[in-house]
């Protein structure tokens, strides 16, 4: 599973995610998250047309998207959002 | 025998209680003296006139003595007394009896008059203004509260005696500050900048730009909160001001309740991404100054960027601390504790950033506060502001705690 974190560092809701994504998938090897800064790298940012909320979390299983969390999400949603 | 001495004598001591009794506690043989001090061209100060005079035909021991402060014999008297009273901003009309100050004229002020008079004439009475034209030292004990008599004090655990007018102020300033303190619009260019700090791995560096950026946009603040305080002593007494300054509180406490709510609906809630322009340009500044390689030109570039970001983020949190400046406008107080007031709200204001920066400093991991409590301090904000402007609009004298 690819996922990637669309955060800005100006973005309470983003770094309490990053810390959270982190956490939650801490024990699944076969997750790879990679992080672009909205800021930092907007051509990229552009690719995966995010609208005006941050952070998102783009989910990618076989080079296909199947998943997008926007925003701030507790644990027990995340739970429920990937089934765990 | 002894009885024929001890009956009449029981008899005396038991008349001469019953008739004592009959004799009214009347503390003011002497009159109690109202200093008024007014000007030709104020329209209060004619109310205020109308009244004084009034209550000097109706009340036996009530002594009206007026200054018009235009006269430069009376002129150096008005600044003595604003001075002792700790009130140099005190306009005209303005009404010294014993060891209160009143400002202004209202019915509050009728009402605060009447209440004077009464607790002079059953209680101690020192006439102050008197005093100071007599060239007396004036005991700082001297100075009362029109609220609460010397003596109403809440006992707190730990700080221990508190006055009450005091305590009211304070914990407006408290509740008002952090709430405030909650405004996103406060904290982004700060995460930013703690964020740029902790990737550079150097705490030294990171206290010293940090607190920097804290204190210097804690003296802007205070700055900006002063002028407004300023503004408001000059203009507390025109009640169409008021008005407009209520019902300002009042739709911009109705526009973030009406935020909360729409929060409340949407599914995902984060950070909203806008004025992207000016954020990239303040981000390219931030980088610069983070990456200087001096500490002196890096200090004097955070202060520059604290500056410009509080000034132009004010327009965005102008509100609860307008308000507050309003409040201790209503509040006659000292200078130093107009100060003291404006200097607990910015701490408290300021103190989830600092919590932010502190963790910062000391784990290297920049942590967020959490969005849902951005959304119940619109909604704190909002309910504060609704109450203020209600209470401004149709209550003024409730929101004079001192």
């Amino acid at each position: 599973m690819k996922c990637y974190l669309i955060s800005a560092k100006w973005c309470p809701a983003c770094l309490i995610m990053l810390q959270r994504y982190r956490a939650f998938f801490a024990h699944q090897t076969d997750v790879d998250i990679t992080i672009i800064d909205y800021d930092e790298e907007p051509e990229r940012v552009k690719e995966f047309a995010v609208g005006s909320t941050l952070p998102v979390l783009v989910v990618y299983i076989d080079h296909q998207e199947t998943q997008r969390i926007i925003g701030e999400k507790s644990l027990k949603q995340l739970q429920r959002i990937f089934s765990i | 025998m002894k009885r024929r001495i001890l009956r009449p004598l029981l008899v005396s001591i038991f008349l001469m209680l019953v008739g004592l009794s009959f004799i009214h506690p009347v503390k003011a043989s002497t009159p109690i003296v109202v200093h008024y001090f007014y000007d030709e061209s104020c329209t209060h100060c004619q109310d205020a006139r109308a009244f004084l005079d009034a209550l000097a035909i109706s009340e036996p021991f009530f002594e009206l003595n007026a200054y018009d402060v235009k006269m430069a014999e009376n002129t150096a008297l008005f600044n003595e007394v604003r001075t002792v009273f700790e009130k140099r901003h005190a306009m005209t009309p303005m009404i010294v009896i014993g060891g209160v100050m009143l400002v202004g004229f209202s019915e509050q002020t009728q009402v605060d008059i009447l209440s004077l008079y009464n607790r002079y004439l059953e209680g101690e009475y020192v006439d102050v203004v008197q005093m100071i034209i007599d060239g007396e030292d004036i005991d700082p004990s001297l100075i009362e509260s029109i609220r609460f008599s010397p003596g109403d004090y809440v006992i707190l655990p730990l700080i221990g005696a508190v006055p009450i007018d005091s305590l009211s102020l304070s914990l407006a300033a408290v509740v008002i500050g952090i709430v405030d303190g909650f405004n996103p619009c406060a904290m982004w260019i700060l995460l930013f900048l703690i964020t740029m700090l902790v990737g550079m791995k150097n705490r030294v560096r990171m206290w010293i730009l940090g607190l920097t950026f804290l204190v210097t946009s804690a003296i802007v603040y205070f700055f900006i909160m002063f002028s407004w305080l300023n503004i408001a002593l000059y203009v507390t007494g025109i009640t169409w001001i008021r008005i407009l300054i209520a019902g300002f509180a009042l739709v911009f406490g109705l526009g973030s309740i009406y935020r909360f709510l729409r929060k409340l609906k949407k599914r995902d809630e984060g950070c909203d991404v806008t004025n992207e322009k000016q954020r990239r340009r303040i981000f390219d500044r931030v980088q610069k100054i983070v990456t200087t390689q001096y500490l002196l030109p890096a200090m004097v570039g955070i202060i520059i960027l604290a500056v410009s970001v509080n000034i132009l983020e004010v327009a965005c949190s102008a509100a609860l601390p307008l308000l507050f400046t309003q409040i201790l406008a209503y509040n006659q107080l000292a200078s130093f504790e107009y100060y003291l007031y404006i200097l607990i709200y910015i701490f408290f204001f300021l103190l989830d950033d600092l919590v932010v920066f502190m963790i910062a400093v000391f784990t290297l991991r920049v942590t967020g506060i959490s969005t849902k409590y951005h959304k119940y301090a619109q909604l704190a904000g909002g309910v504060i502001m609704c109450t203020i402007g209600f209470l401004l609009m149709f209550f003024p004298h409730i929101i004079m705690f001192a």
